[in-house]
């Protein structure tokens, strides 16, 4: 035997002592965990800040809905996704990608569509203050419970995790947003509510690497 | 299978635990039964077993090193990133689910270990990088046809005026920077860079 066989040996008798009994990682009921938490969050702190007064009349917009619709089903398959990445044979869950591509896509396109035909609309001239800070309080716990759970697990795409756990985490709080935001104008409701999630995204992207590493 | 399965049995009662290598004994994976073999003491490792965890990682290790193999170009680095792998599987094991086939769950952190390994490599310009020991120089001084050019370059160097001929020595033979060499001729960057064109432009003209 080589010397690389001996420490080869030695790694596995070390890796045996080590060993303890474990529970299951069940990337399943992470996702529920995490959907529940996220959607008992969003609705709590849209009650806190208050919803927007004009609640009833959007609710009863076909097009209000249709987004919230399209966004909240984007949010749940990201964050299944998310969670399935979770595990070193995620080969098997790949082809469920295309389920939250395919619906961020449409949403693309209706903002576009949007944005063709009403244009921008007006955008209030302090928007930097309350719309951000409502989103931050939006986004802070549920990224912070994604990585914790996601972090027990032991994913061999961290870029793709990272980019559906933020696709996620925008689309529930971006719901949030809407309910709590009065103006629906493309300006508002698509670039000036959707920018904090873009930054954060890009922050996700670098640091996916290092903070998914196990 | 089951002829193998009693050979491996013979070997290993014949041997003593402190002799035995722990991954040469248990066969490859050759089929669906190994891998349930493998799925039964996955389960049992993370049960707590260390006897089936030490038959497991034991059992995949030339599985990993034929599947790394393929990619790497030495044993060294096989056996490197084999460790890795193993470290790997022990971090990962409470992912695994037992219901599930073994092989393409190992087979992920396999080659996600060997991607992480090439990237560092190249990263650090390792395939550029040649140890000493298998430095493959030609040898100058025996080969008659290598000395001759030397001595072609040589007397070329010599027939160059002084100032593109101290050039050529401090920044090609030497080393050293276009700053440096301004510095230590008492000229001009640009003047360095032109008088180094020149040099090289008369060098190319003799040597033709």
């Amino acid at each position: 035997m080589t010397n690389k066989d001996d420490e080869i040996n030695k790694t596995i008798h070390n890796l045996c002592g080590e060993l303890k009994p474990m529970g299951c990682f069940n990337p399943n009921w992470r996702a529920a965990l995490w959907i529940i938490l996220v959607l008992t969050y969003t609705v709590a702190v849209a009650t806190t800040i208050g919803f927007r007064e004009n609640i009833a009349h959007a609710m009863n917009r076909g097009e209000f809905v249709f987004e919230l619709l399209l966004a909240f089903g984007t949010g749940i398959t990201a964050g299944l996704v998310t969670f399935w990445l979770t595990i070193p044979d995620c080969e098997r869950y790949k082809k469920f990608i295309a389920v939250p591509v395919t619906l961020l896509a449409v949403q693309l396109v209706w903002m576009f569509d949007r944005l063709y035909f009403e244009g921008m609309g007006d955008i209030r001239e302090n928007w930097l203050s309350h719309c951000w800070m409502n989103t931050a309080l939006y986004t802070t716990v549920p990224i912070f419970a994604v990585v914790l759970l996601v972090k027990k697990g032991a994913t061999v795409m961290p870029c793709a995790l990272a980019s559906f756990a933020v696709l996620s985490v925008s689309e529930f709080n971006w719901i949030g947003m809407r309910l709590v935001c009065p103006k629906d104008n493309v300006g508002e409701a698509y670039f000036l509510n959707f920018l904090p999630y873009v930054v954060i995204g890009l922050l996700a992207g670098f640091l996916a690497k290092k903070l998914f590493r196990w | 299978m089951g002829l193998r399965c009693d050979v491996y049995k013979s070997m290993d009662a014949s041997l003593s635990f402190s002799q035995k290598p722990l991954y040469s004994l248990p066969m490859a994976y050759q089929s669906e039964e190994q891998d349930i073999v493998w799925q039964q003491l996955a389960k049992k490792a993370q049960s707590g077993d260390s006897a089936a965890y030490r038959e497991l990682l034991g059992s995949i290790v030339p599985v990993i090193r034929r599947s790394l193999s393929r990619s790497l170009p030495s044993s060294d680095i096989i056996d490197d990133v084999v460790q890795e792998v193993l470290l790997s599987v022990h971090k990962a094991l409470h992912t695994y689910s037992a219901d599930r086939p073994f092989l393409p769950w190992l087979m992920a952190i396999t080659s996600f270990r060997r991607t992480d390994y090439l990237r560092q490599h190249y990263a650090a310009r390792g395939n550029k990088q040649v140890s000493l020991e298998n430095v493959d120089l030609p040898d100058y001084l025996n080969n008659s046809e290598s000395a001759a050019q030397i001595k072609d370059v040589e007397k070329a160097l010599d027939s160059l005026p002084e100032k593109q001929k101290e050039v050529v020595e401090l920044l090609k033979i030497k080393g050293y920077s276009t700053r440096e060499v301004s510095e230590k001729t008492g000229l001009s960057e640009s003047a360095v860079k032109v008088t180094m064109h020149r040099a090289l432009q008369k060098l190319k003209e003799k040597l033709a």
